[in-house]
């Protein structure tokens, strides 16, 4: 599975959770990954394509309820010195950013990247899953 | 279907993707995802290193298992196809921007290409495909005799 890194405010501005500094979008070209989302009984999963990117440069934060992705590229197998001669894509990194709605339960999210696809699922919180309600009746008075 | 050949100085879609991108900001614009379902999948950019050629295409979610590679005579097919997860339904999709389907991009390699010797890695969702070039294909000195007197 692959890492996830939370952040939460402290009172005593003491040193963050893991992740370092807040992340900025990166410098240079930038792409925005297109994402599926679907819903499934447990909640949602979202598959984001992300090809080039190495798992360990990748970045996944959950800030309060604002999911962040974050992948640097690098084609690794490109040799040195390579002359481009044709050119139809050009490398850049991957950002994407959104706010989650309260229904996710932030703490159980997972995520899985492989072949260049991140894929997250996002469970939603049991209180906002539907249940039913009893609903009691009194006597008329 | 689109052969592209290698031809010195002959760059078609680099232009247009000047041209494009003048009208777009490409940066963080989330509009370039619409212009993006206009290009082929996958994109693929050649490169020309000293003794090889290399094709360079980025291809999210796709296994060796999902990919043919074929070269026939002098020209240089990919294809495969690319699906979503199996076993869910279309209308659990609250939003889908990545594209699927069946896809297919040709080339015509050059002549000092050693197609026999290509060799084809993925690695994090990138194709990268790499063709030697022939022996015969390298500059040799040739010596220049002069006639006598």
């Amino acid at each position: 599975m692959h890492p996830i890194h939370r952040w939460s405010p402290r009172e005593d501005g003491g040193p963050q959770a893991q992740g370092g500094e807040h992340p900025q979008p990166p410098a240079g070209n930038v792409y925005t990954p297109p994402l599926d989302i679907h819903e499934t009984p447990e909640g949602l999963v979202l598959e984001a394509d992300l090809p080039g990117v190495a798992p360990e440069h990748l970045e996944v934060r959950v800030e309060q309820n604002v999911l962040t992705i974050y992948g640097k590229v690098s084609w690794t197998q490109l040799p040195e010195g390579a002359r481009l001669i044709y050119e139809e894509v050009r490398p850049g990194d991957y950002y994407r950013s959104f706010i989650l709605s309260d229904e996710v339960d932030t703490d159980r999210i997972a995520a899985d990247f492989s072949n260049g696809v991140l894929r997250l699922t996002l469970p939603k919180a049991a209180k906002a899953r539907p249940r039913k309600i009893e609903v009691r009746t009194s006597a008329p008075a | 279907m689109n052969i592209w050949t290698w031809r010195p100085g002959w760059d078609p879609l680099g232009e247009l993707q000047r041209q494009v991108d003048r009208l777009f900001d490409f940066t963080q614009d989330v509009s370039r995802q619409f212009y993006q379902t206009w290009r082929q999948f996958p994109a693929f950019n050649l490169y020309e290193a000293p003794s090889e050629y290399m094709l360079i295409a980025p291809m999210p979610g796709i296994r060796p298992e999902d990919l043919d590679v074929s070269v026939v005579g002098g020209t240089l097919t990919i294809k495969g196809e690319r699906r979503r997860a199996a076993g869910v339904p279309e209308e659990a999709y609250r939003r889908m921007e990545r594209w699927q389907g069946k896809w297919s991009r040709t080339l015509q390699m050059p002549e000092n290409a050693d197609n026999d010797r290509l060799s084809a890695t993925l690695d994090n969702g990138v194709l990268y495909l790499r063709v030697p070039k022939a022996p015969e294909g390298q500059p040799r000195q040739v010596q220049v005799k002069t006639g006598s007197n």
